[in-house]
């Protein structure tokens, strides 16, 4: 009986072989940077808003708090995004005229909300509670990044479930003292021992433990 | 084959019916006869599950769909997030934060009568309703029809335009046809005006307006579950059964119909708690139950008695015989009732005097509810537990008078307010042909149903969610219907309609509630009290002079008569009089006796069955007075056996895609008094099947003692008779927990447990359970978190019926959390079993390792929107995930409320307080059976509760550990009566 493959056989068996392994590594790092890309976490995404609106201007220059304008961000859920009105008892005394803010001016006149888009968006299987967070030192800044730097909203964080959990398995060291919560850049005094006052600040909120704080439902509900 | 197969199971029944066993307890009459048909059934986890592949399977098709499935399946998580939109308000309404629920105080009315609720709403959007604490028709826990009006509220199939014939029209064609007409009815009369039973103060002032306006007006009232009119009106009486000891319902099954149906269950049996110290051993009362259909509160009563509706006044007036009752001297006893039982009976009354209380069905006529008056009276009970409520307001006729009325030409317009005569009309009037004469008919309803497209003129009607109104309380409390949302497809109110009538065409729905109780406090501070009554939920009224009960005189004892077959008609434990046929959560709502979903059947006694050789879903001709109507029978132990009972509000024509189609039109056969029981039945049999959604062999726990039970003697005698002969735990090999937090808990006390219902439907408006339809339950799909089972014990022409409610266990060993491949489902640091919906991959080994048999799989997406029964996406509670397709699912304890509680507390910065979280299950419950909380803190009620003797585990043999336990039940009989039952007590459960 003659053999059915021919000796350059072998060598076309693991040119194969090594060509699938390849193709199996390209297509692990292929999926491993897509994952990573911004595409996919839309970091740095800046969607067009039906008002240019500027953290930088309001919170940077002007220093207004956080909650004048997010007001249920310490009793909901929500943090709220401002209703028209709220955006007018300041816009009704200045730049009354301004083109860029016909929208808002418009909008309180018909009664029509604002359509703004989202830029940290958590999928609906997620709950977030902004209140459970803000009451118990974790600041803004942990999850919306410098938004006193922006002059337009953009995603900072990929707010993938390594990013919740990265802080939920050990909370201390992003927990700041009540007063700081709403400050943008803060630090502690220099000298000072930033795991001492993580463990002060837990102690202090009553911080839940580890295995609390990674309990699938307490986010998946 | 069908033949023969219906051959041998019948033959099976039969010499099933001969048996009598002791304490094992069946599902089903094919169990308790052990057909073949049964045996393949239970081998199978999921029933009936093969038919579902239709196509041709290879094993090369196979792998490759398996191979395609997974690599596709997965990439589908792989888009970035969609783009999403924030639309904030323009102006926010004062003390509205969005994502904190805000709560009103309201009112539903069923029947007319109100039951005082809380509806929780989101933003404006009602999305969970829930009892009212401080409401006396509510005591906090609402049934299953109350739960579903949320989905009612946003029913697509709800009527949303005027109508002239059928098509569109406008409020100005409408008022300027009214405008014509009034002046004629002024001056000549014709004006009639039919509703159903109405009890609300501001529509009846609104008629009495009417009437100085019309002083010809008719008023005729149309209940068809009030049976046939009577010239004397039914005593108005109401009962405190939480005073009484002894109690005797007559057909009426108290504990689950009616407008007192909550209390009563709250008096009777949420006062269960059996505990040898106490004086009254914990069982305050005894429940004797005479019942013509199986129901909620013959399956809790001590002693059970099937009768056919024609018989029960006799069975009273035998009792009031030997209770001495005058008049009654020569009252025989009926036939079939053992003389001994009517004795002890009469004993027991007699003993508990004062706190006896003997209660009528309101589907019985009029005179055995003067007899039960007249037996409240003998006993002294009357002013005791038996004290008069407030009477309906007189009407000038019923539905019958009324068609008399259009026959003879004396009706010109006719306004119908919030009634479906046409649907609901007995078959003998028919009142569609009637209601073709009358020249302005006019339909005020929340569906363009069967008699607004028979009317000459239909408007849409708000939703009891979405408008102003109010209405009484079994016990005359008032209170306000406030609206929660605007009215979505612009309904109106009776009201507004009234008004119209009346010549204001441009009233405002809440001006004229408010005008009313304007006038009922003149000199007070009316803004006060008003905002008052809305905060609270009902009105605070100077109490009406208790009228004295007209005392029933020159009664006789009904005669015995041989009626043939009685048919009996009844209300549905589910759909009511066929109003809430288009809601998806009732139809599919297991009923709570047959465990019937979707499919309306004649019920019948085993002994019929085997008479004329009938199974299950066979369909048979129901003839009664030259009507007849094919239905399927359904095979109920415990019916008497010469009574057919058909539940009405099924078989409607024009209700919605949900309703339309499903089951027959019992009213159809129903004789033109509106008699809700007639003899002269016959009943012949067909060669035709139809395959009813049943659930009642679904999930099954095979073969193991998952119900402990015994008598108060039993109980007495070994107090722990549930705990497991060995009070360690063996050792497992699942690891140890501890939970250095709280630890969650539930206990479900089977002695309180009546079976209604309600916590399944609360669960699932609580948590976003789909409804799968009819097809589906067939599969044995159905979807909800905790079902009821129910078993029967002894012979199957009179069992006794026992439920047992089975959520998820949230097992401390838990047998599902080792085989999922995905992690997706896990233990929990306060002792839950999460279920993770995002990780899950669908393999259900979960299920399939589940001893419970709680887990529920989505086949479909029964949540698309294109799903044809798909929950609109508004009837949602946002703080639950809503399941996609593939996905395995189970009951979580509600964890949604118990991370809300937890935040609240913490972000008050207190502990969080025993009572303040209570499940959807725990809240809802009538009787208060289901106890929740933090097994940590000893003092809590869950703590206590299970520290009970009675404490046991279900399968507590496969040291699975559960958190959930129940309270072994412990029955009241009356010695004098042992039928039916063992001597002995359950003996302690034997090791596995």
């Amino acid at each position: 009986m003659p053999q059915i493959f021919r000796p350059g056989a072998n060598a076309l068996t693991w040119m194969v072989l090594a060509l699938a392994a390849l193709l199996l590594v390209a297509l692990v790092v292929v999926a491993a940077g897509y994952y990573r890309s911004p595409y996919y976490s839309q970091i740095g995404d800046r969607p067009a808003q039906p008002v240019p609106f500027s953290h930088k201007h309001h919170v940077g220059e002007l220093g207004l708090d956080c909650r004048y304008c997010h007001t249920g961000v310490t009793q909901s859920d929500f943090a709220g995004v401002p209703e028209s009105e709220v955006c007018m008892t300041c816009h009704s005394q200045l730049w009354t005229d301004a083109e860029m803010l016909a929208p808002v001016r418009d909008s309180l006149r018909d009664g029509e909300p604002l359509h703004w888009q989202r830029v940290h968006d958590l999928p609906d299987y997620v709950r977030f509670s902004h209140s459970g967070h803000v009451n118990h030192g974790v600041p803004c800044e942990a999850c919306h990044g410098r938004v006193d730097r922006e002059p337009l909203t953009t995603k900072r964080e990929t707010l993938f479930m390594q990013f919740c959990l990265d802080c939920h398995r050990n909370p201390g060291p992003r927990l700041r003292p009540p007063g700081a919560v709403f400050e943008m850049g803060w630090a502690p005094e220099a000298g000072t021992d930033r795991d001492a006052l993580g463990d002060r600040l837990t102690a202090r909120y009553h911080t839940p433990s580890t295995d609390r704080l990674t309990d699938c439902s307490l986010c998946h509900q | 084959m069908i033949a023969r197969e219906n051959d041998a199971e019948v033959a099976a029944l039969r010499r099933a019916l001969g048996q009598r066993r002791g304490r094992d307890y069946w599902r089903s009459l094919e169990e308790f006869a052990d057909t073949p048909a049964f045996q393949r059934l239970i081998e199978e986890d999921f029933p009936r599950l093969a038919p579902l592949w239709e196509g041709r399977v290879t094993r090369r098709g196979l792998l490759g769909l398996m191979a395609a499935s997974l690599a596709l399946g997965g990439l589908t998580a792989c888009g970035p997030q969609p783009p999403e939109q924030i639309a904030p308000y323009t102006r926010r309404p004062e003390d509205l934060l969005p994502g904190r629920p805000r709560w009103y105080a309201s009112t539903l009315p069923l029947d007319g009568y109100a039951r005082g609720v809380l509806v929780k709403t989101f933003e404006g959007r009602p999305v969970k309703i829930e009892g009212n604490p401080e409401h006396p028709a509510s005591l906090g826990a609402t049934d299953s029809i109350a739960q579903a009006e949320l989905l009612g509220l946003y029913d697509p199939d709800r009527s949303r335009t005027i109508r002239y014939r059928g098509s569109a029209s406008s409020q100005g064609a409408f008022l300027e046809q009214l405008d014509r007409r009034r002046s004629r009815w002024a001056r000549e009369g014709g004006l009639c005006l039919l509703t159903g039973p109405l009890t609300s103060p501001s529509q009846r002032a609104l008629i009495e307006r009417l009437r100085r306006r019309y002083p010809e007006l008719r008023w005729y009232r149309h209940a068809p579950l009030d049976g046939a009119g009577d010239p004397d009106p039914r005593p108005a009486v109401r009962y405190r059964l939480d005073r009484a000891r002894v109690i005797l319902d007559l057909d009426a099954d108290c504990l689950d119909q009616g407008p007192a149906k909550l209390v009563h269950a709250r008096h009777v049996m949420g006062r269960r708690h059996p505990d040898p110290q106490r004086q009254d051993h914990g069982l305050p009362n005894r429940l004797y139950c005479v019942e013509s259909t199986p129901s909620v509160t013959g399956a809790s009563s001590d002693h059970r008695l099937p009768l056919a509706a024609p018989d029960v006044p006799l069975f009273a007036a035998a009792l009031g015989r030997r209770l001495g009752v005058p008049g009654l001297a020569g009252a025989g006893d009926p036939a079939g009732v053992d003389p001994a039982w009517l004795d002890a009976l009469a004993d027991d009354l007699r003993q508990a005097g004062d706190g006896a209380a003997v209660i009528p069905g309101r589907a019985q006529p009029a005179a055995l509810h003067r007899l039960a008056l007249a037996l409240n009276q003998q006993l002294g009970a009357v002013g005791h537990t038996v004290l008069p409520a407030p009477p309906l307001a007189p009407a000038d006729g019923d539905l019958p008078a009324l068609a008399e009325a259009i026959n003879q030409g004396r009706v010109d317009g006719l306004l119908m307010l919030d009634t479906n005569p046409v649907y609901s009309a007995p078959g003998a009037l028919e009142f569609a042909d009637r209601l073709a004469r009358v020249p302005f008919s006019v339909h005020l309803g929340q569906y363009h149903d069967e008699t607004g497209r028979a009317a000459l003129w239909h408007l849409p009607a708000a939703h009891p969610l979405e408008r102003w109104d109010d209405a009484r309380a079994f016990d005359g409390t008032a209170s306000v219907l406030q609206p929660t949302i605007v009215p979505l497809f612009g309904g109106f109110s009776a009201q507004q309609v009234l008004a119209a009538f009346d010549g204001d065409y441009r009233a405002d729905a809440r001006e004229l509630v408010r005008a009313h109780w304007r006038r009922q406090w003149p000199d007070d501070d009316f803004e006060g009290r008003w905002r008052a009554a809305l905060q609270r939920g009902w009105i605070e009224e100077a109490p009406a002079a208790p009228a004295a009960l007209p005392m029933p005189t020159d009664l006789t004892a009904p005669v015995a008569a041989d009626h043939g077959l009685v048919l009996q008609w009844r209300a549905d434990p589910a759909l009511h009089d066929g109003h809430y046929a288009n809601n998806g959560w009732l139809q599919e709502l297991p009923r709570p006796l047959t465990k019937l979903t979707w499919d309306g059947a004649a019920l019948i006694a085993p002994a019929l069955a085997a008479e004329k050789g009938l199974r299950r879903g066979q369909h048979v001709i129901l003839e009664r007075d030259g009507r007849r109507l094919e239905v399927p029978v359904w095979i109920q132990p415990g019916q008497p056996p010469r009574a057919v009972t058909l539940y009405l509000g099924q078989g409607r024509t024009a209700v919605g895609r949900v309703g339309d189609g499903v089951g027959v039109n019992a009213y159809r056969l129903m004789p033109a008094s509106g008699a809700l029981q007639a003899g002269g039945l016959s009943l012949l049999r067909t060669d035709r099947f139809s395959e009813l959604a049943d659930t009642q062999q679904h999930h099954r726990v095979e073969g193991r003692d998952v119900l402990k039970e015994t008598d108060l003697d039993g109980f007495l005698e070994d107090p722990a008779f549930a705990r497991p002969a060995h009070p360690e735990p063996p050792p497992s090999l699942y690891p140890e927990w501890d939970y250095p937090g709280h630890a969650w808990g539930m206990s479900i006390n089977l002695n309180s447990c009546t079976g209604c219902n309600a916590c399944v439907t609360a669960c699932q408006a609580e948590n976003n359970i789909p409804i799968v339809g009819a097809e589906e339950v067939r599969r044995g799909h159905e979807m909800h978190w905790i079902r009821v089972d129910r078993y029967f014990q002894g012979p199957a022409e009179a069992p006794e019926t026992r439920f047992q409610p089975v959520p998820c266990m949230h097992c401390e060993k838990a047998p599902c959390e080792y085989v999922c491949p995905v992690e997706a489902t896990q233990h929990n640091s306060e002792g839950l079993n999460d279920m993770v919906y995002n990780r899950c991959v669908g393999t259900r080994y979960c299920s399939q390792n589940c001893p419970y048999k709680v887990r529920r799989f989505n086949w479909y997406h029964y949540t698309d929107t294109a799903a044809k029964l798909a929950t609109p996406a508004a009837a949602h509670n946002p703080d639950v995930t809503v399941r996609s397709r593939g996905v395995m699912e189970k009951c979580t304890y509600c964890v949604q409320r118990i991370n809300q509680a937890e935040a609240d507390a913490r972000n008050a910065g207190r502990p969080l307080r025993d009572g303040e979280l209570k499940t959807a299950c725990q809240q809802v419950c009538p009787t208060g059976a289901i106890e929740f909380g933090d097994l940590n803190d000893p003092r809590s009620a869950v703590s206590r509760a299970k520290a009970s003797v009675l404490d046991y585990a279900m399968l507590g043999e496969l040291n699975t550990r559960p958190r959930t336990t129940y309270q072994a039940e412990v029955r009241n009989p009356n010695p004098a009566i042992r039928e039916h039952r063992d001597p002995a007590p359950n003996d302690p459960e034997a090791p596995a």
